[in-house]
């Protein structure tokens, strides 16, 4: 067996406190282990406040961790240079809830796809118009998108173009944080096939943070839900989805039943 | 007598020569004592028509319907009269319909005081009262609290105990849900559909999450790009949908294939509201349509129970 692709260990994050006499708040990631392996999807669920954004950004190292460690494709991840981090970066991509906010309204879907690449050196312009115009293709629009804004698409295409600035770096990791709750049923059901295609086509690995029970059971292949900063219930999809031993998980699979079983 | 009863509902913006239909065909029947759904996808028309039940559409909008009524007054006429009294609404954002500068106990008096004629000691009591209803477990407090103290799923109690503050018998969710928690979310349903029975409200239920309809409705309405596709009891809807769009809707939903297995997805868009639409507003979409399906507007079938609009021959697959 490989290594996993990414490895967490123990990893607590504590935001500071409030103010100076006030007590340290509690940690928002309370050591918290995981495994990702190559070519899996993990998926994170928890209510509000639970800890997957801080993970997530722990993850990205945007937030401090005052203990623990991560391993990402071999690396340690937390103690790597910043001038090391940001060629490295570009091993993890990612996609947010809301591509109208994730999204420049100024800039074309040219420009939108150019920026990582360009943010990881000088490419000749043709070269990034190639690849960018390659990415949109295989995300499902045609390239006579690149001269588009944001705000003239869709939803489902604006998060398609979202998609694809994540990818468009060649990333071992995507990142999707609640990628298809702005959608609607019908276009959900479009990103998360597309999705499937990518992760088949290019070998990725997803990390899949969501509220939807049944978006997650669909997509992933193993389950971690969180609840105030620990992990609660962790092991495949299907022994979680069956036999959720927390009362908690219950809670959330059974909620709206499954259709198929209401329809015998 | 139903107490909601539309027919043929259209909604319009523009001039008459480049007319915006922002919904075009809905008849919307609603029981007594239930929670109807209303569902659609974005742009189907179904919050617009939330806020012609209210009389909230702006002066420009053109409503025209052969049967617009609520429990036999023609709404075209009274609409905005019964905002408050009979009708009020939930919206989907908590935070935003609650003015954060003001404590609740404030802002549920003030429903108290334009509704009740209670004097004010007694507006104290029935606002405790009212929040108790909806299960908060401390309305003392949540009186002296902000908005911004609460939770999310508080704060959406406190909105239904204001429109119960109003004395209305039939509420607008719309899309009460999307912004909280599954969990939460699921005990604010639990919460309305308790209140129905108790207080004998009437609930239509906009939304575009079928776990939502699953959980809570007795019946609902399926809209697309304006037009009423289907309607019916929920539980005849998801076994046996008889129109192709509900039928694509349903085997859209990631639980409706086995892991790992490629969802059934709608190809092409929802015509825009400009598009001038012949025949079935979901042919260019659909899986099964026949010529005529472009050219004829579909007859309606099915009995009184369930019905749907489509050329084709009911078969269940």
């Amino acid at each position: 067996m490989d290594e996993p692709l990414l490895q967490i260990r123990d990893l607590v994050v504590r935001y500071r406190r409030t103010g100076f006499f006030s007590a340290p708040p509690p940690p928002a990631v309370n050591a918290i282990s995981l495994e990702l392996a190559s070519g899996s999807t993990l998926g994170l669920v928890g209510e509000s406040g639970s800890g997957k954004s801080s993970l997530l950004r722990a993850i990205l190292r945007l937030v401090p961790v005052e203990s623990g460690t991560i391993r990402l494709d071999g690396d340690d991840w937390l103690a790597l240079p910043e001038q090391v981090l940001r060629e490295r970066r570009r091993a993890i991509g990612v996609v947010a809830q809301n591509p109208f906010l994730s999204l420049s309204p100024r800039l074309t879907i040219a420009e939108i796809l150019a920026e990582p690449m360009t943010a990881q050196g000088r490419v000749p312009a043709q070269e990034l118009r190639e690849r960018a115009a390659d990415m949109l293709e295989r995300c499902g629009l045609p390239g006579t998108f690149l001269t588009r804004r944001a705000r003239e698409l869709s939803g489902g295409q604006a998060q398609r173009v979202a998609i694809a600035r994540a990818l468009v770096l060649q990333p071992k990791l995507l990142i999707l944080d609640e990628p298809t709750s702005a959608l609607d049923i019908s276009v959900q059901a479009q990103i998360l096939n597309l999705l499937a295609d990518l992760k088949q086509e290019l070998g990725l690995s997803m990390l899949f943070v969501t509220h939807n029970l049944k978006v997650v059971r669909h997509v992933s292949d193993t389950l971690v839900v969180m609840r105030s900063g620990r992990v609660v219930e962790a092991g495949s999809t299907e022994q979680i989805s069956f036999a959720p031993a927390e009362e908690y998980t219950r809670q959330l699979m059974g909620y709206g039943g499954n259709l198929r079983d209401r329809s015998r | 007598m139903p107490l909601v009863e539309i027919k043929d509902l259209s909604i319009r913006f523009g001039s008459l020569h480049n007319p915006i239909h922002a919904v075009r065909h809905v008849d919307l029947t609603i029981e007594r004592g239930t929670i109807h759904g209303l569902i659609g996808e974005s742009g189907c028309g179904k919050t617009i028509s939330g806020m012609a039940l209210l009389g909230l559409l702006p002066q420009s909008a053109r409503v025209s319907a052969d049967v617009f009524r609520f429990d036999g007054l023609n709404l075209l006429d009274v609409a905005k009269s019964l905002r408050g009294r009979r009708i009020a609404m939930i919206s989907q954002d908590p935070a935003a319909a609650l003015n954060p500068v003001l404590r609740i106990g404030r802002q549920m008096d003030d429903v108290l005081k334009s509704h009740s004629g209670l004097p004010r000691f007694q507006r104290r009591a029935a606002a405790e009262e009212l929040l108790a209803a909806t299960g908060l477990p401390d309305p003392r407090r949540v009186l002296k609290s902000y908005p911004h103290q609460l939770s999310g799923g508080m704060q959406q109690r406190v909105v239904i105990a204001q429109a119960l503050a109003t004395g209305a018998d039939f509420i607008i969710a719309d899309e009460p849900t999307t912004a909280l928690d599954v969990t939460v979310g699921a005990q604010v349903l639990a919460l309305l559909k308790r209140l129905v029975r108790e207080r004998a409200l009437t609930v239509l239920m906009i939304t575009h999450d079928m776990d939502v309809v699953v959980e809570c409705c007795d019946s609902a309405t399926v809209l697309y790009a304006g037009h009423t596709v289907e309607t019916g009891r929920t539980s005849e809807l998801l076994a046996t949908p008889c129109h192709p769009y509900t039928r694509a809707l349903l085997a859209a939903l990631p639980d409706a294939v086995a892991k790992g297995e490629k969802l059934a997805s709608i190809e092409g868009h929802i015509p825009p509201p400009f598009a001038v639409i012949q025949g079935c507003a979901f042919a260019p979409r659909c899986a099964s349509a026949l010529p005529i399906c472009r050219e004829a507007k579909p007859p309606q079938r099915g009995d009184g129970q369930h019905c749907w609009t489509c050329h084709l021959e009911p078969h269940h697959g």
